[in-house]
């Protein structure tokens, strides 16, 4: 919905135009006369353009219509009618028109920028992802496009897409946002941070990048630099709720209590309905080992929201040390129904069913939470082995790269990406038979791995077993639709096969993901030329 | 979409990070205000008084960085013990120190102070060739030869070393005889003396901290997870390090020592980063158990079979973790009875952030945490390392000591919060289960900020309290003389064993006075990889006699009644009262 009123608050401010609403279909006079003297399809146009300065959507609509009527190929007209449609809320009925303005005049970015808006809006997603990338074809550098791309891809999860279409540091805070979430969503929180700090560089009165920043530092456990600019974002919106509630929660996990307390109690007297508000002053008192006091604020905290396990946890840490055992234990069983998966939940919820005498149940809860530290412990080591591997790769080492992922594997074994990331510094370190096993372990653990197919197939090519190659690129682009490399190594496998238009067919996808590709380009001009072949993947 | 209204996203989203991200969320602490509403007791408590440079002890121990620490092993700093060495009477000190990574500056080395009996100490270090420059962590005293001389056992981020007491002043490396080389590089930390097999000889229990090999170590660094705190790149670990195999080495009566620690099971006890390892009789079963306090993982429990094997149960016995199964970052262990129940309690140091813990045992190993009710709970401000529970003005009530000290001296330039240097932490015990923080009323020693680590507790001037050696990294120890209020009596108990090991580690001593009951128990190491005098000392508050019982380690107990107060007692084992060394 933000995209759409963005959008549709952008068209309005182009022309320039405002209005007060009418429900009545009635134009002024003298556009009745007009209308009267002259019906055509300009002066209904005119009579739709009054209608939708005066917010009276409905009216514009059927004046579009009747323009319509009198000049059914106007491409601009169709476009006007859609977005009228579009304004009174009518997504269905917005897509034919739209796209019948498309086919007259496909060049042309907005009516792209309406139906992509109106699919998005008819949650047909993939077809929105479509028109936002032909958009960008037109308009390389349109906002509402890379805004509605991105967003687009955030929302399937294809965080590298997002990377890739945004580059380094895109213009604009919703650009600089949803940058900082790709990345967030990538598990690279430092490089949504150094996002969200150069943008707030460029635009440094920007609360939504400061509450992000904020929240991404304190993701990351920077609870000081998150605190100083919690402090900052409270101090220049001092009426901003939900910023006092951010640098409170800051607060509480950077364990500054002389500060938290008093804004907590604060919070509490201006929004004493806020969940964040009582969740984090039950927290507080729970802490301060006022129990009854905790208990009262998370009892309402769960109340207004039911499903945030948390809750749900500290709520039964309040029973449990107000001596209601069985209330503590239905309050964990809850947060471990509802996802919690902290392995501390499971520790209280085993001493609670310890203190009830269910002690077999207590061990299996014990048992579980020690698998889950060991666990836990596995994977901490193995990103940290990880991470050191990552840097010997980025500076140039990779035989010592690939001793780290190994070191890493040993106790996680079952990771396909350090798997994968495994055969990547093999294949740097010239070791392909390695290299192949790493993959093979990496998509037999995850057999959607699309990178792993990819380079499967690459190196199935370089060995002139082409079916496999095409086998394993179409295995990638099966799982992954948007990876566009996966379609030029098919493309390219398909055209040393001779198969040409399937070569073709597959290039042509590569591109409407995206229309830049420098490799599908060439491909796809070698292609047409007839010289297609291995090289050109 | 990710982005709806970004503030509520945002919320929700770090709304799920609290017990995540923060361990003492969880934690059931006691109101920092009704803390502050504790007000400390009318009677005058000790004063203490850093006498280190007039007492002689002025030389520098070196180890690591000092604005700034590359790897894990430059941080850990060392213990030191108070123990007499030349079986003069007085307690001499031994400190550890360590190098730094680009080489041995002048004046590295461990340290040991023969006593003048004077209030002053001369550096005997060379002369008892003792003299050495390695990044030495922990050290335990203990006659492991019965010869009447207590030995010292070292760990060391290296090879670890076992001198052997001549009796005449000097020591001799012995690890090689003793059997105690190994191969490859490891980390030592924790080690104790003690009889596990009740043979009458004094066992070895090595503690190991991480893996690491400092050719192969990550950095401080931004992009690799635990190589950086607060958004400052900093040393690494011990998280995301490989956890170590612990030890344990029987004596086989002629000097030498055989690896037991696969047939123990202690071999498969892996998983933790130990620190702190002291044994004692924690179920009161006649025989000895060990805990070690393990940093950033569960603690361990050391429950002893009477078979020569050990079962792990500290997570049922309530000392393994946190409040919520947080992992704490277990430092250092004080042992004794701040209850007067007649049975040990266990005092753990932790990292910052994380309260010092009390764990109140019922007599049967089962572990409460009374960390909040006790009033430690809003105490979190500093890493906690050497630590004891002992009466420092003899009222008959223990109190806690805590030193304090950084391991990422960097902060300090971006956050004020986390001080390079910081103080000692003094808890008065109130007498209802209940603690008092102090602060400059307790002596300009205790508010004196350094980066501390291992502190013993011992009479350095025999003049009937606990004084306080601390080691400082990168800087001359500290010596903190309790001057402690008059009108308070005490008694200190010396035992010499013979059916059990000469030292009498393992043994418990129960003293009544007054009507209350206090247990402690002779270790061979304590507070942080340190050692404390071994005559065990009483507050006794306005009682001028006590009752003593003594549970030898081979199990047998002896009673002695009506026995005067302000004086040492040295017990034989089997032969009662008898003279001991000079006292004053």
């Amino acid at each position: 919905m933000r995209r759409l009123y963005i959008y549709l608050g952008v068209m309005i401010a182009t022309c320039g135009l405002c209005a007060a609403g009418s429900s009545v279909c009635t134009p002024p006079q003298n556009l009745q006369t007009k209308l009267q003297t002259q019906p055509t399809a300009d002066s209904y146009a005119e009579v739709g353009m009054w209608y939708a300065n005066h917010d009276q959507y409905g009216c514009a609509v059927g004046a579009y219509r009747a323009a319509l009527k009198r000049e059914p190929k106007s491409a601009e007209l169709l476009y006007l009618l859609g977005l009228n449609l579009l304004r009174n809320r009518d997504f269905n009925d917005a897509i034919k028109p739209l796209q019948q303005s498309i086919e007259l005049e496909p060049k042309v970015l907005k009516p792209h920028l309406l139906l992509a808006t109106a699919l998005e809006e008819l949650h047909r997603g993939a077809d929105a992802r479509v028109e936002w990338l032909v958009a960008l074809k037109i308009d390389p550098h349109s906002d509402v496009a890379l805004e509605g791309a991105s967003k687009n891809f955030l929302a399937t999860r294809n965080f590298e897409a997002v990377i890739g279409l945004l580059g380094p540091q895109p213009k604009g805070e919703g650009l600089t946002l949803d940058l900082a979430s790709a990345y967030q969503g990538a598990g690279s929180t430092d490089q949504a941070i150094e996002v969200l700090r150069k943008g707030l560089d460029a635009n440094p009165s920007s609360r939504a990048l400061t509450h992000e920043l904020v929240a991404n530092l304190a993701l990351l456990q920077r609870y000081q630099e998150a605190a100083r600019l919690g402090k900052k974002l409270v101090e220049q919106s001092p009426k901003d709720l939900d910023a006092q509630v951010l640098y409170l929660h800051v607060l509480v996990l950077s364990d500054d209590e002389d500060l938290a307390r008093p804004l907590a109690h604060k919070l509490l007297a201006i929004a004493r309905h806020d969940f964040g508000v009582l969740y984090l002053n039950g927290v507080l008192e729970n802490r301060a080992g006022n129990f009854a006091a905790g208990r009262k604020f998370l009892e309402q905290a769960v109340a207004l929201n039911p499903n945030h396990y948390n809750c749900h946890y500290d709520l039964g840490i309040s029973l449990a040390n107000l001596n209601d055992s069985q209330g503590a234990k239905e309050q964990f069983e809850k947060a471990l129904a509802l996802g919690a998966s902290e392995p501390s939940v499971r520790f209280e919820y085993a001493k609670a069913l310890r203190t009830l005498g269910e002690t077999k149940l207590s061990d299996e809860q014990l048992k579980l939470y020690q698998q889950e530290q060991k666990a836990k412990a596995d994977r901490t080591l193995a990103a940290s082995k990880m991470a050191q591997a990552d840097k010997e790769l980025s500076d140039g080492d990779p035989k010592k790269a690939a001793e780290l992922y190994r070191d890493a594997l040993a106790v996680l074994p079952d990771y396909a990406m350090l798997q994968y990331k495994l055969s990547v510094a093999l294949d740097r370190a010239g070791d392909t038979a390695s290299e192949r096993e790493a993959l093979q372990k990496a998509v037999q653990i995850d057999p959607a791995m699309a990178i792993a197919h990819r380079q499967l197939g690459y190196l199935a090519f370089n060995s002139g077993d082409f079916a496999t190659a095409e086998e394993e690129f179409r295995t990638a682009v099966r799982a992954a639709p948007g990876f566009t490399d996966a379609w030029v190594s098919l493309a390219a496998t398909l055209a040393t096969e001779s198969r040409h238009r399937e070569a073709e067919e597959a290039v042509q996808r590569a591109l409407e993901i995206d229309p830049h590709h420098a490799n599908a380009l060439e491909l796809q001009k070698e292609l047409a030329d007839g010289v297609a072949g291995p090289s050109n993947q | 979409m990710p982005h709806g209204k970004p503030g509520n996203w945002t919320r929700r989203r770090v709304l799920h990070t609290i017990p995540a991200a923060f361990a003492s969320s969880l934690i059931p602490c006691q109101l920092r205000s009704l803390v502050s509403q504790d007000k400390p007791a009318a009677a005058p408590f000790s004063r203490f008084v850093d006498v280190a440079e007039s007492a002689g002890l002025t030389k520098t121990m070196v180890y690591g960085g000092t604005d700034h620490i590359t790897y894990i092993v430059e941080l850990n700093g060392g213990g030191c013990a108070f123990f007499d060495y030349d079986n003069d009477g007085w307690m001499d000190i031994f400190i550890l120190g360590g190098r730094r990574l680009e080489g041995i500056p002048p004046g590295s080395s461990n340290r040991l102070y023969h006593n003048n009996r004077d209030g002053t100490f001369t550096d005997v270090t060379e002369k008892a060739g003792l003299f050495d420059c390695g990044w030495a962590c922990g050290v335990c005293v203990g006659d492991y030869n019965n010869d009447g001389f207590e030995d010292l056992f070292l760990t060391y981020y290296g090879q670890n070393r076992l001198y052997r007491n001549n009796g005449d002043g000097t020591f001799t490396d012995v690890t090689r005889k003793a059997g105690l080389l190994y191969p490859t590089t490891r980390f030592g930390s924790g080690a104790t003396f003690f009889d596990y097999n009740r043979d009458g000889l004094l066992d070895l229990f090595v503690s190991n901290y991480v893996v690491i090999d400092l050719a192969n170590a990550p950095k401080p660094s931004l992009d690799v997870p635990n190589c950086n705190y607060e958004g400052v790149a900093t040393n690494c670990g011990p998280t995301g390090l490989p956890a170590p195999q612990h030890f344990l080495y029987r004596n086989n009566g002629d000097g030498t020592f055989t690896d037991v620690s696969k047939q123990s099971g202690i071999a498969a006890m892996q998983g933790s980063y130990g620190f702190t390892a002291v044994a004692f009789d924690a179920d009161e079963d006649g025989w000895q158990d060990i805990y070690v306090a393990c940093d950033a993982t569960p603690s361990m429990l050391l429950m002893n079979n009477h078979d020569g094997t050990f079962r792990e149960e500290a997570l049922v016995r309530g000392v393994a973790l946190g409040p919520g199964g947080i992992l704490m970052g277990g430092m250092g262990v004080g042992q004794g009875d701040y209850d007067l129940d007649g049975h040990i309690d266990l005092l753990k140091t932790h990292f910052q952030n994380q309260p010092t813990g009390l764990y109140r045992n019922n007599g049967k190993a089962e572990f409460e945490d009374v960390t909040a009710p006790a009033g430690l709970s809003a105490e979190r401000r500093f890493i906690s390392w050497g630590t004891a529970l002992a009466d420092f003005d003899n009222d008959g009530y223990p109190d806690i000591f805590i030193a304090t000290g950084t391991v990422y001296p960097e902060l300090e330039r971006v956050y004020a919060k986390y001080p390079a240097h910081s103080p000692r932490i003094l808890f008065r015990n109130q007498g209802n289960g209940r603690f008092v923080e102090l602060g400059d009323e307790a002596g300009p020693a205790i508010s004196a900020k350094h980066q501390s680590r291992g502190a013993a507790f011992g009479d350095f001037d025999n003049d009937g309290d606990i004084d306080i050696v601390i080691m400082n990294r990168n800087e001359p120890p500290s010596l903190l003389r309790n001057d402690v209020p008059p009108g308070n009596h005490w008694l200190k108990v010396r035992l010499e064993g013979t059916k059990s090991n000469r030292s009498a580690l393992g043994s418990r001593v129960i003293v009544h006075y007054g009507g209350k009951t206090q247990a402690q128990c002779l270790t061979s190491q304590s507070s942080f990889l340190s050692s404390n005098d071994p005559r065990l000392h009483f507050g006794l508050g306005k009682v001028t006699t006590a009752d003593v019982d003594v549970y030898w380690p081979t199990g047998v107990k002896e009673i002695f009644k009506g026995v005067a107060a302000d004086q040492l007692l040295t017990i034989r084992e089997g032969q009662g009262i008898v003279e001991g060394r000079p006292f004053r």
